[in-house]
């Protein structure tokens, strides 16, 4: 499996080359970086259908404690293809739709998107912060706006920066308490630490993932980001970005807090897993009534990632089996709907040139595909039966009614914020379909149609397809996750601990013996 | 007031973080100044017959480069290596991402002549900081330094060359220097895992401790890393330096 | 008191310096020289925490042999804070672009709230 190096170096050397091709953008450097994506959709397609065992990749050559290694099974394949897909997606849409970019908007697309696959297989603490921190400056600079004020990005680039600095105290005192970097390491050694390192250690680089997160009170940066950035940014943030700042935490909370369990409660009532729950909590039900009182459609649409993201949160912070599930679906329904609704409300925004959604009001009449493809990433987000987000959303209702009074509350929350979530995503949409202004003052008639052709169709079918897919078949999904979250918690016998240690013996990891 | 509140919430941080870290069993713990990895580190067996890396059974850990920080960050983690490198790739791209179609100043920029004392005295700095910045970066398996401070001194060197003979190095040649040392350094990575079947391995042997020329491949890497630093630095230079400067035009 | 703590200290400080800096205006040159010395602050700390009393730098010579007590101070901190700087000039150069981009959309680099930004729960 060491084919899963590919995800990193194949973008990568793309991105150091393709800026050869020349500053301007011209056929040859969107074709190569489409191709060099394409490629790696392809592979990771096949690395799917060809299943093999969980393995771990050693880089370097040196066995896990002292080399960096990489974890790859099938969830995490699932996943760096998924960041793939979208970012492909993200990128035909700035070809085909937006505005003209230097060629180093298609370099900083790849180097993101080796970032996510670095950040989702790596098996090292400060492995996994250099792979959050390339993806924080490339997603930094792509939402860099072309026109109009920057201070949102501003805004990104601070918080993210101090969160990274935060993060990186906590690995110095977590390296210095427990001596190693490895997070199966580091985990083992977890409950023998003195409490205030793992305190210090564990609040700080959480707040560098709850930033990443856009959870409650460091989501400041991110509607105005949302707003200026172009649509295909917005994509990627949503897609991307969050997913894999969420699915690293999961990972540090799975391998290194196991679950929360092992830090002391502060005086005896509140531990540290219920006040991320609490986080969450806060976080879905504020972005889901923001969006009610929302009139831009991309800060919409902000908020919807900020409260989806929450409930990921609360999620990861319970921790049991069915919670877990929930999270990971949930990472993936967000990611899949969010595209199609970016998708529509990017064409809406360069198309009317606004962006609070009441201008978009009758686009639907000229292109009706449109308000599909918005309808099918509202029911994906929102989580109508038989689309991937009611997967997630009812994993959580079953691992959250295991969990007493505290879990209970979460599906009330969750109940009222749906809600709150499908008005809002609704009301849109029925904006977009209504016909346009007998009161209204619609500036100018929409022309005949949106677009056309095969480049318009081509990115939001392929997003479609693993809807459906996911929606009508999630069992293949549900194998994969449950599998994994049995080997993160220790359970199985493909557990990442175990393989771990035991990719030192030769046979196991494939190292070729020296010649 | 407004300023009295963040300097108290600041304090509070860093009394909070010293009185949880700086006292007692905690800060023996966490200043001990060793630790398991480090300690393995520190105990390569460097001057054993031709190492055999990979596999169970192998003495421990061995690179030939003496110094250990370099055999840890180009080989032990030569993953966060690439990385950083990435990192810095990308913000400079970003720099120019950020700053494109934004109006700049014309072919021509006025633009004051350089002093006589800077023109005069340029050409031996340059120099000496060409020479030096190589030296540094060649020498980093022996010696503290190494591939980044060596591409700061030689970035150092081609900006005092810009601003004393006025001329720009073209992007072109910077981004070509820039990707091409970028690429062989994944090109390096898949040679690894060719040839020892694991990406970013050492590909070669190890010499004797402290010769010239006991770690080939950190040398290789150490001079792509400070070829492509210098060309990202002087990048960022070039890019900061052509736009318009915005205290000059009046606010709107 | 000895030297570690007061080093330790120092880092510390310098951290929550950077902290005031953040919190006490909106000059966005300011916030970059704010969270310039945090993460110099964090890199100190980071140092430190390999440091031990009169060992020497971890450059192996002819005189140290692998069995006997270590002379060295840790070095995996020394290699981390090396990408850590290097991942700091990185972040600190796009931060300088965007300042410039800053300052010719608004005419100064004082980044208060983007018009709009207070409207819901910011």
């Amino acid at each position: 499996m060491s084919a899963a190096v590919a995800f990193i170096a194949a973008p990568l050397a793309a991105a150091f080359l393709i800026p050869l091709l020349g500053t301007r953008a011209s056929w040859g450097t969107r074709s190569a970086s489409l191709l060099t994506l394409g490629s790696l959709l392809a592979l990771g397609v096949w690395m799917l259908t060809h299943p093999v065992p969980p393995q771990v990749v050693i880089l370097g050559g040196w066995r896990p404690p002292f080399g960096i290694n990489l974890y790859v099974d099938a969830t995490a394949l699932m996943l760096v293809t998924l960041f793939v897909l979208v970012a492909l997606a993200a990128l035909w849409f700035q070809h085909q739709h937006g505005q003209e970019k230097p060629v180093s908007f298609d370099v900083l697309v790849l180097v993101l998107t080796a970032a996510g696959a670095g950040a989702v297989f790596t098996q090292d603490l400060f492995n996994l912060f250099v792979f959050l921190e390339i993806a924080t400056v490339s997603a930094v600079a792509l939402s860099a706006p072309q026109t109009g004020s920057p201070r949102g990005v501003i805004r990104y680039w601070l918080f993210s920066s101090v969160s990274g600095a935060a993060m990186l105290l906590g690995i110095a005192v977590l390296y210095s308490g427990a001596g190693t970097l490895n997070l199966v390491d580091l985990g083992a050694r977890w409950a023998h630490l003195e409490a205030p390192v793992r305190w210090v250690s564990g609040v700080l680089i959480l707040l560098g993932f709850l930033v990443k997160m856009e959870i409650m009170p460091f989501h400041v940066w991110a509607p105005a980001t949302y707003r200026r950035a172009p649509s295909s940014v917005g994509l990627l943030l949503s897609g991307v970005v969050t997913g894999l700042a969420a699915f690293s935490a999961w990972k540090f909370f799975a391998l290194v807090l196991r679950g929360g369990a092992s830090l002391p409660p502060v005086s005896g009532v509140f531990s540290f897993s219920q006040a991320l729950f609490g986080l969450g909590a806060l976080t879905l039900i504020l972005g889901a009534l923001a969006m009610l009182a929302e009139k831009d459609g991309k800060r919409l649409l902000a908020f919807s990632t900020i409260s989806a993201m929450g409930l990921v949160l609360m999620a990861i912070s319970l921790g049991n089996p069915r919670a877990v599930r929930a999270a990971l679906f949930l990472i993936f329904a967000h990611a899949l709907g969010k595209g199609l609704l970016f998708f529509v409300a990017g064409l809406a925004t360069s198309r009317t040139r606004r962006s609070e959604w009441d201008a978009w009001r009758g686009l639907g009449q000229a292109s009706p595909s449109l308000v599909w493809f918005w309808f099918l990433g509202a029911a994906t987000v929102i989580g109508l039966p038989l689309f991937p987000g009611f997967w997630g959303k009812l994993s959580f209702v079953g691992g959250a009614l295991e969990m007493g009074l505290w879990g209970r509350t979460g599906v009330l929350l969750l109940i009222v914020a749906t809600v709150a979530e499908s008005v809002a995503l609704l009301r849109v949409g029925h904006v977009l379909w209504e016909r346009p202004g007998e009161p209204a003052t619609a500036a100018e008639p929409p022309a005949a149609c949106a677009c056309g052709g095969v480049s318009y169709w081509a990115g939001a079918l392929a997003l479609i397809a693993v809807i459906l897919w996911m929606g009508l078949w999630p069992s293949v999904f549900t194998r994969a996750f449950t599998s994994t979250q049995s080997a993160y918690a220790g359970r199985s016998p493909s557990s990442v601990a175990r393989i771990s240690t035991d990719a030192f013996a030769p046979r196991r990891a494939g190292l070729k013996q020296d010649r | 007031m407004t300023r009295l509140l963040p300097a108290l919430v600041s304090l509070a941080v860093v009394v909070l973080l010293g009185a949880l870290l700086l006292t007692g069993p905690t800060r023996d713990g966490l200043f001990r100044g060793s630790s398991g990895l480090g300690d393995t580190f520190s105990r390569r067996d460097a001057r054993g017959p031709a190492p055999d890396r990979v596999g169970p059974g192998s003495r421990g850990l061995e690179n030939a480069s003496a110094n250990t920080v370099t055999a840890i960050v180009l080989d032990y983690r030569g993953f966060d290596t690439l990385g950083e490198v990435t990192v810095l790739f990308a913000a400079v791209a970003g720099a120019g991402l950020a700053l494109f179609g934004r109006r700049r100043r014309g072919q021509a920029p006025p633009r004051r002549r350089a002093s006589l004392i800077l023109t005069t005295a340029a050409p031996f700095v340059v120099l000496f900081l060409f020479v030096v910045g190589l030296a540094v970066a060649l020498h980093g398996h022996l010696t503290p330094g190494g591939g980044f401070p060596g591409g700061a001194l030689l970035a150092a060197g081609l900006v005092l060359l810009m601003s004393s003979t006025g001329h720009e190095p073209s992007a072109r040649r910077l981004h070509l220097l820039e990707g091409l040392a970028g690429f062989s350094f994944v090109t390096v990575g898949v040679a690894g895992l060719v040839w020892k079947g694991s990406f970013l391995a050492h590909f070669t042997g190890g010499g004797a401790l402290g010769d010239f020329w006991s770690a080939p491949v950190t040398i290789l890497l150490y001079l792509i890393i400070a070829l492509k630093v210098s060309s990202e630095l002087t990048g960022a230079v070039r890019t900061l330096a052509l736009v318009e400067d915005p205290t000059d035009k009046e606010a709107p | 008191m000895n030297i570690v703590t007061i080093v330790a200290i120092s880092a510390l400080l310098l951290f929550g310096i950077g902290l005031y800096g953040l919190w006490s205006g909106r000059n966005v040159l300011r916030w970059i020289l704010a969270v310039g010395l945090m993460e110099t602050g964090v890199n100190v700390f980071l140092v430190l925490t390999g440091w031990r009393p009169g060992a020497a730098a971890p450059i192996v010579t002819e005189a140290f042999s692998t069995s006997g007590p270590l002379p060295f101070i840790d070095p995996v901190p020394s290699a981390l804070v090396l990408t850590s700087i290097v991942i700091g000039l990185g972040t600190t150069t796009l931060a300088l672009a965007l300042a410039v981009l800053h300052g010719q959309e608004h005419g100064n680099l004082d980044c208060g709230d983007d018009p709009g930004t207070l409207e819901v729960l910011e």
